[in-house]
């Protein structure tokens, strides 16, 4: 499993176990976090993830290439429909995305115990000041001892654990939307559907 | 008489306002974007009335060390409105993507022009030091020297130069009539009252004309893509660093490659060569300063000079917006 062991900086070097995803900050003056958040995920099946296959079949593109697959601006940020999934599991070749609303941390922490990381929506603007502004994207990591998601922020860091009640306000303004991103093994490499 | 169905005598229940909200944030999130987000909520007759509103994120960078440092909102307020048919519980009015594209463009654009006039009146007497040699093309300096030295200038005095047409060249000048550095009687150009006081007052030639520089500067910064032309690339750089130091609240220091990128978006690529001159210039006459952390030169705007910057008034609107 793509998992290593880390100590919570803030948290007293609490320990917890989070996948191998890789951190990218978004770019310093743009909306880019869905596309930040995706490159994350991307990288993290290229490079770690326990399968050869799957490593080899996913591509790894740079955040303006993502941004572009997944029809970004610099001012707007992303359009978070089913169409965005659409979009990324044709460009992902290997890899299937399901946009899902209605989600709960246990049922994301589920993912992250197969090896499965998973983009969360949130009011990004609600969780750092407490007033509701636009959504924000993040990757789910891994869960802190007290039950706290951890998440890798491209605003912010790496192994950012969040209180779960402020986290789950934050998340249910944005209904609890989550990307998933999966392995597809009915997928054949060269990109066709057996 | 027969009496209706109770079925078409049944009414559609109008939306609350809870489900207006909810159905708005849905609609901003699929077709507008991530970042805007809904506003205040007016309720009529037949419809829920709801502001789109943008907190615009911005990640204040360490350069240092390459990690950001902190989020900040720059509130850009209402950039547009929904309409919700309140029976129907549908869409019927609503900015399109671009549109709101673009008034979030204009906004920050806004933000940085503010920065940039404020940036040209707190370092008007610094600018006007810069050596008139590295100027960009532009007619101001040279008709401001004509004046100074030979005090007035017929318009067909410039018909001898076919690239550039009198009257063309005097609708360029009249941002310095504006400011009273000159007058234009028909077709003579003669020195304004400002420019008389300023000969008055210093004896040599180059202090007159870096003295009226530093006037235009001043009072004429409304005319800022004149000023641009003038000042060019310095000011580009002056911005970059100024108003990275207005986001952060502070002068933060900027590697070099920080700033070729953002100067890139401004300037084509052969300029670049020319960057670090344009910097060192700028930390000669007092607009920049540099620091070396680990083994890297950093730049970045001086402190005092900010502090001016923020308590001009031209930045009292984009200080709102940072609150």
């Amino acid at each position: 499993m793509a998992k290593r062991k880390v100590l919570l900086i803030g948290r007293n070097n609490e320990p917890a176990e989070v996948l191998m995803v890789p951190w990218f900050p978004q770019h310093d003056t743009d909306n880019l976090c869905f596309p930040a958040s995706l490159m994350m995920v991307m990288y993290y099946y290229s490079d770690y993830y326990e399968n050869a296959e799957i490593n080899a079949a996913t591509p790894k593109m740079s955040l303006d290439q993502i941004a572009d697959m997944c029809l970004c601006s610099r001012e707007n940020g992303t359009r978070i429909d089913n169409d965005l999934a659409a979009r990324i599991s044709e460009g992902m070749r290997a890899l299937r995305a399901t946009l899902k609303l209605g989600y709960s941390l246990e049922e994301v922490r589920k993912h992250a115990e197969k090896g499965l990381p998973t983009i969360l929506i949130y009011d990004g603007h609600y969780l750092l000041t407490g007033l509701r502004g636009g959504a924000h994207a993040g990757v789910y990591i891994g869960t802190a001892k007290n039950g706290d998601p951890i998440l890798n922020n491209p605003w912010v860091s790496s192994l950012v654990p969040y209180p779960r009640p402020k986290f789950e306000d934050a998340w249910d303004i944005r209904r609890r939307r989550a990307l998933i991103i999966e392995p597809v093994v009915q997928k054949k490499i060269d990109g066709e559907t057996q | 008489m027969p009496k209706e169905p109770i079925q078409q005598r049944l009414k559609d229940l109008p939306l609350t306002k809870r489900d207006a909200e909810q159905l708005a944030e849905e609609f901003v999130l699929e077709q507008i974007g991530s970042t805007p987000a809904i506003g205040a909520i007016r309720e009529t007759d037949s419809s829920f009335v709801i502001d789109i509103e943008v907190s615009y994120p911005r990640v204040i960078m360490d350069e240092a060390t390459g990690e950001p440092r902190k989020t900040r909102f720059i509130e850009l307020g209402k950039i547009g409105e929904l309409v919700i048919d309140k029976f129907k519980g549908q869409v019927i009015d609503r900015p399109r993507y671009y549109d709101v594209q673009n008034a979030i463009r204009e906004k920050m654009n806004f933000i940085s022009e503010s920065v940039e006039k404020a940036l040209v009146r707190v370092a008007a007497d610094q600018f006007s030091l810069l050596p008139f040699a590295v100027h960009l093309h532009t007619p101001v300096i040279d008709v401001l020297s004509w004046l100074l030295l030979r005090g007035s200038l017929q318009l067909h005095d410039l018909d001898i130069v076919p690239a550039e047409p009198a009257q063309k060249l005097i609708s360029t000048l009249q941002p310095l009539e504006q400011v009273r550095l000159i007058d234009i009687r028909g077709e003579t150009v003669v020195p304004g009252p400002i420019l008389i006081g300023i000969e008055e007052r210093f004896e040599r030639t180059d202090k007159q004309l870096s003295a009226a520089l530093a006037h235009y500067f001043r009072e004429g910064y409304h005319f800022i893509d004149s000023i641009r032309q003038v000042l060019g690339p310095h000011l580009t750089l002056s911005s970059i660093m100024y108003e990275r130091a207005v986001e952060s609240e502070e002068p933060i220091l900027l590697s070099l490659q920080q700033i070729e990128k953002d100067f890139n978006t401004f300037y084509r690529a052969e300029r670049l060569l020319k960057l670090p001159r344009y910097l060192v210039q700028l930390e000669a006459i007092g607009v920049a300063e540099k620091e070396v952390r680990s083994g890297t030169t950093m730049w970045r705007g001086l402190p005092a000079l900010y502090q001016n910057l923020r308590n001009e008034e031209l930045l009292e609107p984009v200080g709102r917006m940072f609150a």
